[in-house]
């Protein structure tokens, strides 16, 4: 029995171009890789890290879709909307709207579209960006083209036609990691459920807003509104920081304290040494003038090396 | 700013002039009391001084020069706790720590080509600007 809640909200549909029909369990593998996409598009609308175990209750009430109908033959697949359609997450009395079901199926059919384009896929949109191609390479064993649509509530529909053909594995830069640590004052950013941020302001004046390791949430109280210490690993690729997360955070000892900003910024001290009032030089010319040939910059860099390793 | 062994790879005889020209953007140069310091004592090893020595303090004239401040003594200090941390002592300098120090206490870039000393900057947060190969950005890797 389908009642008004349950009409069609999002299709995904494959042309079966030589007629020989789909085999049952891949019917139940697509639509697994359906729900899964779902969900992993809704934890990325809430900004909610990793899943390590099953969905919670955030993400069931934002991607829990319900298959409506499945016609063999041309394989169409008919979910219907989750019956939570809006996340709402609290924290005591606090009541924030995050998203809707109808942004998450959104996301999901442009991250489609995007990822049957080939498209470079956006920092954050990994997980998004496997889950669509899981979907679309499996869709390739049952046919060569495809479509994807989604009806919202309001009644516009949105689709995006698919050539199964030319998906591939996207293209994606290995992650390096590195341990960094910061010293700055720390203000809390927001606290949601399986979510909590921080923000550093460096001395420099610069902000860096970054997740927070759920099992140092206890420490936070202690350092907010203070300067601190923190411990955070940046993930990187190609050498641009993608990721942050705090590992660990603590008031500064009395050793450690201290002034931290100069009483004259790089600005003022070029004002105060007059060279403001002149044109950036040529330090090539006045380098090279200097080290003439490729035997004084070795013979500076054995003096540097000389003096940086003595003065330990 | 601009770490001392940087300011000879600026001069054309260098192979990584182009390299560190492209990395300093156009800006002018800062350096540490440190690297002045280093700097001015090139001219006193045999073989150098007289008029290179006249045209090295042009070079130094033309850049920021950053005095010790308190707060220079801060960020000394945690440089040379972390890296005791990270255990690098014996390869990291006290010369490479003032240099790091001073660029925390302004939040500036650093033009650095010693690894061990841009392994611990990074470690600091600094903005390391390098053209030591194994800090580049590497190419994208092919999917199937």
């Amino acid at each position: 029995m389908v009642d008004a809640d349950d009409r069609e909200w999002f299709r995904f549909y494959i042309a079966d171009a030589d007629g020989s029909g789909v085999e049952a369990r891949a019917v139940a593998s697509l639509i697994s890789d359906v729900a899964e996409l779902m969900l992993v598009a809704a934890r990325k609308r809430l900004g909610l890290p990793r899943r390590l175990g099953p969905p919670s209750g955030t993400e069931r009430s934002l991607a829990e879709v319900r298959v409506v109908s499945v016609s063999p033959g041309s394989l169409a697949l008919v979910f219907a909307e989750p019956r939570l359609r809006e996340r709402q997450t609290t924290l005591g009395d606090e009541f924030v709207v995050t998203a809707t079901a109808d942004d998450v199926a959104s996301d999901v059919l442009e991250e489609v579209r995007l990822a049957a384009a080939n498209a470079p896929v956006m920092a954050g949109h990994e997980e998004v960006r496997a889950a669509a191609v899981t979907l679309l390479r499996r869709a390739r064993a049952v046919g060569t083209t495809a479509e994807v649509s989604h009806q919202e509530r309001t009644g516009s529909r949105t689709a995006a036609a698919i050539d199964l053909r030319s998906v591939r594995t996207p293209q994606t830069a290995p992650e390096t990691q590195r341990e960094v640590t910061l010293f700055g004052h720390v203000y809390m950013v927001d606290v949601e459920l399986g979510r909590q941020r921080l923000r550093v302001k460096l001395p420099s004046e610069s902000d860096l807003t970054m997740e927070v390791d759920p099992s140092i949430r206890e420490k936070i109280a202690d350092v907010l509104n203070a300067q601190a210490k923190v411990r955070v690993d940046e993930t990187l690729r190609l050498g641009l920081v993608v990721r942050r997360m705090i590992r660990d955070v603590s008031l500064l000892l009395p050793e450690e304290q201290g002034v931290e900003t100069p009483p004259k910024s790089l600005a003022e001290l070029a004002a105060t040494q007059g060279l403001l009032s002149q044109p950036v030089p040529s330090y090539t010319e006045l380098a090279s003038a200097v080290w003439t040939s490729k035997e004084d910059v070795l013979a500076f860099e054995s003096y540097t090396a000389q003096v940086r390793a003595t003065a330990s | 700013m601009a770490d001392t062994q940087v300011m000879a790879y600026l001069s054309k005889s260098s192979e990584l002039q182009k390299g560190y020209e492209s990395l300093r953007a156009g800006r002018r140069i800062a350096i540490s009391f440190q690297v002045r310091a280093e700097l001015g004592g090139y001219p006193g090893t045999p073989g150098f001084g007289g008029e290179r020595q006249r045209r090295l303090e042009i070079l130094i004239g033309s850049c920021v020069e950053v005095p010790h401040s308190p707060a220079t003594s801060t960020w000394y200090a945690r440089v040379t706790q972390r890296r005791r941390e990270l255990r690098l002592k014996n390869e990291v300098s006290d010369g490479d720590c003032w240099v790091l120090a001073q660029a925390l206490e302004h939040g500036a870039p650093l033009m650095c080509h010693d690894r061990e000393a841009v392994s611990l900057g990074l470690a600091m947060g600094i903005e390391l600007l390098t053209l030591l190969p194994e800090f580049q950005r590497t190419d994208e890797t092919k999917g199937s």
